[in-house]
């Protein structure tokens, strides 16, 4: 009998060091079997050969089918096998899905392939054939488990879904579920999101009310939809016992709202609060003048869920968008599907780049003698756009093109090209720059502004020279210097971190682009504020080195001194208008009202805010759940742009959420 | 114009509706047994021990100086219906002060609350009215015996002046501190709904119960031996409390 509690509890029960083994295993026999083949139809025969073979368990408390066999590693075993392995990252056009089936898009792809006549696109057509065909008969093998467990809704929808176009509510969800757990398990990759899910499914919703079934039942399904997306990878992230997988931790973001929330937008809401996991991570794209019930709906959800959603500024995104040429009806489309940044259209995978913010910093400033803070942010700009130039993205094309077979179906644009996804004259080319540390920056300027330029109370050389000795007998002086008042506190020297963030986003748009390519800054660190922070050197505003510096758009550690409603007005001075991506955290020691929430964040996104996610944490509940994991095995945090178990993360990162500035109420 | 304040909190939540400002003024007429702000008896500025470091509660701050820091937080009120609040100690004992202030925070088109013992100038309070949008009203001790001994102050006037406000458009929440042992009886706890349901413009009635919290303070000033001993209630207790009063009227009680 499917039950909500207990395929949660299942996510619980599941042991952290378990490994799709099964998957590994089948493709290193291929791998073996496959070395001497090499047509260009490989990698999709590889992936339909593991299709059909993987096995296809159903749990009595499933509500769909889908799920993967774990075991425990053992010795000698290859994991993770790299033979097929995408990034995911991007939102997957399952509304396309739903509508044509996966034999529609195959369909359409072979007439584009027919018309253009290239070798190059017939491959393409070919792959996506086999691929599909795959996909289809693998189905077909659940469709039959599920006869023999006597789910006949299950078994009905397989035998339909993904191939065919969806029917109805559950064949619909059964259908994104299966995809999803495929790209996400089997090609081995993360962060699959589930685009504006409220728009392409409201349709199914409104028939299913209107064949019988009660709001109550279809939000129940809803949400064992939802528990679902805790399977994906266990529920760990970098896991205390680190987990041999391709796909250790996967955010999938479900996006609502927008320009027309709708009822099924707060069905959304409602499921889950009833599922309540750390998956799916639920985004909430809010106007201003959104309907009222659905804006209350949002707050009463966020007060729950708390970590498990984010809440975005949505008309100023659509201003950045459009500002940067996107066309009207892309932009207002834009849909969150990783690490607080954005897909346009369902149809790009992206580039991400995190900057050395820090480390290029320090290096100008060590590299010449200045005089005024403009001519630090001048060489600053330079230096980073420079190094911009040079980056290097995470994977090379050609390994994508082999092994994306599937996310390539699915991005729409490029697939109605026969392009391969993550070829470089696909539709839409974003390119995520990820800017650290701005408020130690900010703070760095202000402190040399103040000390060296206008009091002149050292030299420039003299400073420089106690920033490389690491403030080694100058305690007194950092001791002042981290007595100033410091980015988050609503005054005046905000201003230096308005001028860091503006000389970092200059250096983004600074960049040559080609036309369909699009360079997006966003203030987000990720967790580099803490790796990189061995890495950089002691920093003016009195940081020593090997100290982390601050996170994402928030001031460093303990900055912040004037409480939430100055934070807020601080960090909404930050150029958000020119970045659209990046996240804040806020960290409450105790709970908050709905009320209070949505007058803080639409206040914050009234002075220009883009971000909100919220934290509810109790000191001693995280320092006893540091000593004793198995007491607080579903204990969700706020990381950088998403939710995380905290007794999953390794002790530096919990003691990281520790140092938050916490706010009472 | 120029008054002495001891702090000024900015996102109070339970100092009237939505998020809002509160400004601490130093001095009280009373010296209620219970009290948690001892640095706010008297209007002097005084020394208090800070992380080992002695600091001075208490500024004089003029009235331009305090609707800076008020004002900053005006786009927070605007989303929540929230505003500035006055408290203390007592800020009708700096009468001339707290409505030059109330007057600019009006002019700014601000929400207004003053909280207050009440223990004022009638003259005074319906001055301050005429700026007040809620006034949440300290009614302490039904028993005027029992109010002298534990205040420092018959309730006569406070009674008085209430019903004086009360004649006026302003609102007004009562706020009760309960104390058990103390003031925690049937014959209290009539007094204060008989007050609520005698009254056109109260809207709300507040159990505010006692706590130990503000011990900490009697030390830092100098004062360990003036620290109240009461025994704080339980949240069944606070919440049975609540209940009780509920039931002798229809103006909504809750815990503060």
């Amino acid at each position: 009998m499917a039950d909500l509690s207990k395929l949660k509890e299942l996510v619980f029960a599941s042991d952290n060091r378990a490994c799709f083994i099964e998957r590994d295993e089948i493709l290193g026999r291929l791998e073996t079997e496959m070395a001497e083949y090499d047509k260009p139809d490989k990698f999709a025969v590889i992936f339909s050969k593991l299709l059909s073979e993987i096995s296809v368990p159903i749990h009595e408390h499933d509500y769909f089918a889908g799920r993967v066999v774990e075991a425990l590693p053992y010795e000698g075993l290859k994991t993770a096998n790299p033979l097929l392995n995408s990034v995911g990252h991007f939102s997957p056009d399952y509304q396309k899905v739903l509508r044509c089936g996966l034999k529609g898009i195959v369909s359409e792809i072979g007439e584009i392939a027919k018309k253009k006549g290239d070798a190059e696109s017939k491959s393409f057509a070919d792959n996506a054939v086999i691929v599909a065909e795959a996909v289809r008969d693998y189905c077909a093998r659940y469709a039959k488990a599920a006869e023999d467990a006597g789910r006949d809704e299950m078994a009905k929808a397989l035998r339909t879904v993904p191939y065919e176009p969806a029917y109805d509510f559950y064949s619909a969800l059964q259908g994104i579920w299966i995809l999803h757990m495929i790209l996400s398990c089997y090609i081995g990759a993360r962060d699959y999101a589930f685009g504006n899910f409220d728009q392409y499914m409201l349709a199914f919703y409104e028939k299913a009310l209107a064949d019988g079934k009660t709001e109550e039942e279809l939000t129940e399904l809803l949400a064992g939809f939802m528990i679902k997306a805790n399977e994906i990878g266990g529920r760990t992230a970098h896991n205390y016992n680190v987990k041999p997988i391709m796909c250790p931790s996967s955010k999938q973001y479900l996006n609502i709202g927008g320009e027309t929330p709708n009822k099924f937008s707060t069905v959304c809401l409602k499921a889950a609060e009833l599922s309540n996991l750390s998956q799916p991570e639920i985004v909430v794209r809010l106007k201003p003048d959104a309907d009222t019930a659905f804006t209350e709906q949002v707050f009463r959800s966020l007060a729950v869920l708390t970590d498990k959603m984010n809440v975005y500024n949505y008309d100023l995104i659509v201003q950045s968008l459009l500002d940067r040429g996107v066309r009207a009806d892309i932009a207002k489309d834009f849909t969150y599907s990783a690490c607080c940044t954005f897909d346009l259209h369902y149809h790009n995978p992206r580039g991400e780049y995190y900057v050395p913010t820090v480390r290029i910093f320090l290096d100008i400033l060590h590299g010449k003698e200045y005089t005024s803070v403009e001519d630090v942010l001048k060489d600053y700009t330079a230096a980073l756009s420079e190094d911009m130039k040079n980056r290097h993205w995470i994977r090379s094309v050609e390994n994508m093109r082999q092994t994306a077979l599937l996310d390539s179906l699915l991005l729409t644009d490029t697939a109605m090209e026969c392009k391969y996804a993550y070829d470089n004259d696909r539709a839409y080319c974003l390119n995520n720059y990820f800017l650290s540390g701005v408020a130690t920056i900010g703070d760095s300027l202000m402190v040399l502004d103040k000390l060296v330029f206008k009091e002149k109370r050292y030299s420039y050389a003299e400073f420089r020279k106690i920033l490389s000795e690491n403030y080694e007998n100058h305690e007194e002086l950092r001791s002042e210097i981290q007595g100033y008042t410091r980015f988050g506190n609503d005054t005046e020297n905000d201003r230096y971190t308005v001028m860091a963030g503006n000389a970092m986003v200059d250096a983004v748009d600074r960049l040559p682009r080609r036309e369909n390519e699009y360079n997006i800054p966003g203030f987000y660190s990720l967790e580099r504020e803490n790796r990189w922070r061995d890495e950089t050197g002691a920093t003016p505003d009195g940081r020593k080195d090997g100290e982390p510096y601050s996170e994402n758009q928030s001031p460093t550690y303990g900055a912040d001194k004037s409480g939430i409603t100055a934070l807020l007005k601080s960090v909404a001075k930050l150029p958000f208008a020119r970045t659209a991506g990046g996240g804040l955290n806020l960290t409450f020691s105790q709970k908050v009202s709905p009320a209070i929430l949505k007058a803080l964040t639409r206040a914050y996104f009234s002075m220009g805010g883009l971000h909100v996610g919220i934290s509810v944490i109790d000191r001693k509940t995280l320092e006893d759940a540091m000593v004793n994991p198995d007491k607080y095995k579903s204990l969700t945090v706020r990381l950088y742009g998403f939710s995380e178990y905290f007794v999953s993360l390794p002790p530096w990162q919990q003691l990281a959420i520790l140092n938050r500035t916490e706010y009472s109420v | 114009m120029q008054g002495v304040v001891f702090n000024i909190q900015r996102f109070c939540l339970n100092d009237g509706p939505g998020i809002r400002t509160t400004v601490f003024f130093k001095g009280c007429p009373l010296r209620c047994r219970w009290c948690h702000n001892p640095e706010s008896h008297s209007i002097a500025r005084e020394t208090m021990c800070e992380n080992g470091k002695d600091e001075v509660c208490g500024r004089y701050m003029t009235v331009d100086e305090v609707m800076v820091e008020v004002l900053k937080d005006r786009v927070f009120y605007e989303h929540s219906d929230g505003g500035l609040t006055l408290s203390g100690g007592e800020p009708l004992m700096q009468s001339d002060f707290a409505y030059e202030l109330l007057k600019q925070a009006k002019q700014n088109g601000l929400h207004t609350c003053v909280e207050t013992c009440g223990f004022a100038k009638t003259e005074d309070i319906l001055k301050i009215a005429e700026v007040t949008d809620v006034f949440l009203y300290d009614w302490k001790m039904t028993d005027d015996t029992l109010h002298k001994e534990y205040t420092g102050v018959n309730n006569a006037r406070i009674r008085e002046n209430l019903q004086q406000i009360d004649a006026t458009d302003a609102k007004i929440v009562l706020r009760c501190p309960i104390i058990p042992h103390v003031n925690d009886t049937d014959e209290h706890f009539g007094g204060i709904t008989a007050i609520a349901n005698a009254l056109q413009h109260i809207v709300g009635i507040e159990v505010e119960p006692y706590h130990a919290l503000g011990n900490n303070k009697y030390v830092r000033l100098g004062r360990p031996e003036a620290a109240p001993t009461f025994e704080p209630p339980t949240q069944q207790q606070v919440a049975a409390w609540v209940a009780q009063l509920q039931k002798s009227t229809d103006v909504p009680v809750k815990k503060a």
